[in-house]
């Protein structure tokens, strides 16, 4: 037999046994809340994700990984430098049973064209790639990541032609996920799923024509500038305030047009026929003057947009309330900072998590609070039932159990690339609340709990019931209520149906 | 605007009312060609729908052909369009025109954070009772809530009704035949989480979705006892095989014929306001409007949703006793196409009352095609004065305080 690889459930075991789980660490660093945990004894109260609430490591491990360890927790501790070293790696190895996969569900070269069947394939391969490498990756800060670009920079699909493209382009987005914005933003800017989505592959202004501004209006407004006045409030486009004109739009689509695709092989190709500048020739768009050098303009033109000021503004405002709090206005304190660094690090994401990272682990006053807790969304839920709990399948195995996560997914509302539009899924909880929504989360976790009919539990955690499974799956010890829901739970499956249908399984 | 007394207010009933939110920015001047004006001839070309294969509606204008069942309501004093429909001030990007329509605030004034309610939000706020009752206002077609429906807790969204049932097997499928399936069996149900567990866990939660399982547990009794009868001809129903259909894009076989049926929530609908659940208002969300390319005129993508429009609304008022449908969207498209066959987002769009309390015709100015607003319609009448008539005479509501900053002239478009 092989080398013994412990799983990360072994590990999580062995860690529990030594007493690591949700107490004061070994090396005795602070520990906020040792042995209260949230949500004892208050009535009325739900337990919270605060990070000054929680012990150390856990609240940075929760918002950066969708199923944290104990190995990530303490890696996270402090001001989480370690957690953010070891992620942050280019060259973080995947366990190989992950790694296999990975490849084997990752559909290599798709068809260009296709019929139902094709396109269903391709949103399979999709939705296979996002869940496996979310619950089962090592590198669960680029998953996150990626599903923060895939919202960002979302190419809005379903079933449409440009599906096809999809698998791609996360695998672009991934790549990409922790490395510097203006070559993301680039590489999107190419991709056959962009191109197609958002119609700039058939744009053209050659011969007086007009080129088609859908792509050059998402760019501004959602991707880049967006739509934060100086005074950090919201405007309207027709604005005076606004970050950009109707006529930035107008300029920034003539920039672009001839930014196509080849026939048949749909690779990146620019059709200098197509490409004429228009209005924008000698025109100021925000603050860059096109040189009138074809391919090159556009290429300017993007990283000049993403370094752009209140490019910094907007994405660092996106990312403060996907890690901190959904009610981080964009003119808060924390988002002067946080576009500062990016700035520095001309669009450098890595040192912009970091700084996240450090005041979220270390509780900083300076972090606006709000509720402290920030909701799971329904991928969120999946990636942490899934990961926490179930055992990394075989290729086929998973692909049965796509079916039913797939239809979940769908009556959740969260299908990747499937919001109908390109401003991805919103972000803060009250989109995703309401009747609807709760009882949706009750019927995932009963199907999650049976492993979808399918799916495995991962030896370590099967036999678990209590407070010893709550404590194990999640690193956090349970509320006095999930804790009395579950005392007198003999069987594993129902138990851990109960935790994932309580109300702290919602939080991250 | 006339102001009626508080006790006459509170005395007014809510007659139903069914929201159609053409998500994308519906091309008013495909669906309500003004036929006199040879200047959409000019500046579409063939994308502009011949104003010959309209339908006659008077006032210089012509419905698409697509919308004949519309058209026959229209004759009979059924039906009221308002052309040059917006938002004064709106842009023409979809999210802040949609948070506009749909909160029907002024866009500059909104805040950053989540929070702001929707008009029939606000509405059902002002007029709840001393519980909680979900099934008041509903949304079908999207699993979230729409921002039109946000600001009460008596709301309830879900794609589709059999979604709000507990059951190891949910979401139900729908075969072929619109049979439901995934009823929970002996074997499945040992993993369900019993109701009584689920109260005990989120009692008084003081988190995010506390509020939401309380309804929660109010709508699972409610739908528990009366699953809804499923249209057996209606097509399955999923997002992307609405999107499929709504684009008009290749889909599956008899895409066509699918197109041209009502939308899969309209028998649920029925139902709803037939029953005793208290069902006041409902939105439906149909997508696919963005017509940036592959517009058509008579025979393409738009033309085929018209059609599902056409028998949507006509199932609604068939179906519904009293109900008035609403047909509204973020924005209207510029007057002249881009290249990519299609047009790009515009202003002034048409919205489109329907019901036997509707004062028929067509409504408003129409400012006309030679006078445009940088290439878009002119946004001549105050989509906020539909939605605070909608609110006076169909919900019986206080327009004053549900839809600020409407304009004082009436467009009079109830009897």
């Amino acid at each position: 037999m092989s080398k013994l690889v412990l799983s990360r459930r072994q590990v999580l075991v062995a860690a529990a046994a030594c007493g690591l789980v949700g107490t004061a660490s070994c090396s005795g660093g602070t520990d906020a809340g040792a042995g209260d945990h949230p949500g004892s004894g208050r009535p009325g109260a739900s337990p919270t994700t605060a990070p000054s609430d929680l012990p150390d490591g856990v609240a940075v491990a929760r918002r950066f990984a969708f199923a944290p360890t104990v190995a990530l927790i303490e890696l996270a501790r402090g001001d989480a430098t370690a957690f953010f070293d070891q992620q942050l790696d280019p060259s973080l190895p995947e366990r190989p049973e992950v790694a296999a996969l990975l490849s084997a569900t990752d559909p290599g070269d798709v068809p260009t064209e296709g019929g139902p069947a094709a396109r269903r394939a391709a949103l399979g391969a999709l939705v296979s790639s996002t869940l496996a490498a979310g619950a089962w990756s090592t590198g669960q800060l680029r998953a996150v990541m990626t599903d923060f670009w895939a919202d960002h920079l979302h190419v809005s699909s379903s079933l449409a032609p440009e599906v096809l493209f999809t698998p791609a382009y996360r695998r672009l987005l991934s790549d990409g996920a922790l490395g510097r914005f203006d070559d993301l933003l680039v590489s999107s800017a190419r991709s056959a799923a962009m191109l197609i989505s958002l119609d700039n592959a058939s744009s053209r202004a050659d011969g007086g024509r007009v080129p088609n501004e859908n792509y050059g209006r998402e760019l501004l407004e959602l991707q880049t500038v967006g739509l934060i006045g100086s005074d950090g409030r919201s405007v309207s486009g027709r604005d005076a305030d606004a970050p950009y004109s109707e006529d930035d739009v107008k300029a920034v689509a003539h920039v672009l047009s001839g930014w196509s695709l080849e026939r048949g092989t749909r690779r990146f190709a620019f059709r200098p026929a197509w490409h004429d500048l228009g209005p924008a020739a000698g025109a100021d768009v925000l603050g860059w003057t096109p040189a009138g050098s074809g391919e090159q303009d556009g290429e300017d033109l993007l990283r000049h947009l993403a370094q752009h000021p209140a490019t910094s503004r907007h994405i660092t405002w996106k990312l403060a309330r996907r890690f901190v709090a959904d009610d981080v206005a964009p003119d808060d304190e924390i988002v002067d900072e946080l576009a500062g660094i990016y700035r520095e690090g001309d669009t450098d994401i890595g040192p912009v998590l970091r700084r996240i990272g450090a005041l979220v682990g270390t509780g900083d006053r300076s972090l606006p609070t709000g509720s402290g807790a920030k909701l799971r969304r329904p991928l969120d839920l999946v990636a942490a039932m899934l990961g926490s709990t179930i055992a990394v399948p075989d290729p086929a195995t998973w692909q049965a159990a796509l079916r039913p996560i797939g239809r979940l997914l769908q009556s959740l509302g969260q299908v990747p690339m499937g919001w109908p539009a390109p401003d991805g899924f919103p972000e803060v909880a009250g989109a995703w609340s309401g009747p609807g929504a709760v009882i949706g989360r009750w019927n995932l976790a009963s199907a999650a709990a049976g492993g979808f009919d399918v799916l495995s539990a991962d030896p370590a955690v099967a036999p678990l019931v209590g407070d010893e499974l709550v404590t194990t799956v999640t690193g956090i010890a349970p509320s006095d209520r999930l804790s009395e829901a579950l005392a007198p739970v003999t069987e594993p499956r129902s138990a851990r149906a109960v935790l994932f249908a309580s109300p702290e399984f919602q939080l991250r | 605007m006339t102001s009626t007394s508080t006790s006459d207010r509170s005395s007014r009933s809510s007659a139903p009312l069914v929201v159609l939110f053409l998500r994308g920015g519906m091309d008013g001047l495909s669906l309500l060609r003004p036929t006199g004006d040879s200047e959409l001839d000019r500046l579409r070309g063939p994308l502009a729908v011949a104003a010959d294969s309209t339908v006659d509606v008077g006032d210089g204008f012509g419905l698409h052909p697509s919308m004949a069942r519309t058209a026959a309501r229209f004759t009979d004093g059924g039906v009221a369009f308002v052309p040059a429909c917006g938002l004064p001030g709106a842009s023409r990007s979809h999210f802040d025109a949609q948070f506009a329509v749909e909160h029907a605030d002024d866009p500059s004034s909104r805040a950053p954070t989540e929070g702001p309610s929707g008009w029939l939000g606000r509405h059902l706020a002002a007029t709840a009772g001393s519980a909680v009752a979900p099934f008041r206002g509903v949304s079908l077609g999207q699993p979230q809530v729409p921002a039109i429906l946000a600001g009460s807790p008596d709301v309830v969204a879900a794609r589709a009704i059999p979604d709000l049932a507990l059951g190891p097997e949910m979401p139900a499928r729908r075969g072929r035949r619109g049979d439901r399936r995934g009823r929970p069996d002996a074997a499945t149900t040992a993993t369900a989480v019993s109701i009584e567990t689920l109260r005990s866990l989120w009692l008084d939660d003081g988190g995010p979705l506390g509020a939401s399982a309380a309804a929660a547990f109010d709508v699972l009794e409610k739908v528990t006892d009366r699953p809804p009868r499923a249209d057996p001809a209606a097509p399955p129903r999923s997002e992307a095989e609405r999107y499929v259909t709504g684009n008009g894009a290749e889909g599956e076989p008899g895409a066509d014929e699918r197109g041209a049926s009502a939308d899969p929530g309209v028998a649920e609908l029925v139902e709803l306001f037939g029953s005793d659940l208290g069902t006041e208002v409902a939105v439906l969300n149909l997508g696919g409007w963005d017509d940036h390319n592959d517009l058509g005129a008579t025979d393409g993508a738009f033309a085929a949703r018209a059609a599902a429009l056409d028998a949507t609304i006509d199932a609604l008022i068939t179906g519904i006793p009293d109900v008035t449908v609403l047909a509204v969207s973020e924005f209207g498209r510029r007057v002249a196409t881009n290249d990519s066959g299609g047009c790009d987002h515009g202003r002034g769009g048409v919205a489109l009352v329907a019901g036997t309390r509707v004062r028929g015709g067509i409504h408003g100015d129409w400012p006309g095609l030679a006078d445009l607003d940088d290439g878009d319609v002119r946004t001549a009448n105050d989509v906020r004065g539909v939605f605070a008539e909608v609110v006076d005479s169909v919900l019986g509501g206080d327009p004053e305080r549900i839809v600020p900053g409407a304009p004082g002239d009436r467009l009079s478009l109830f009897r």
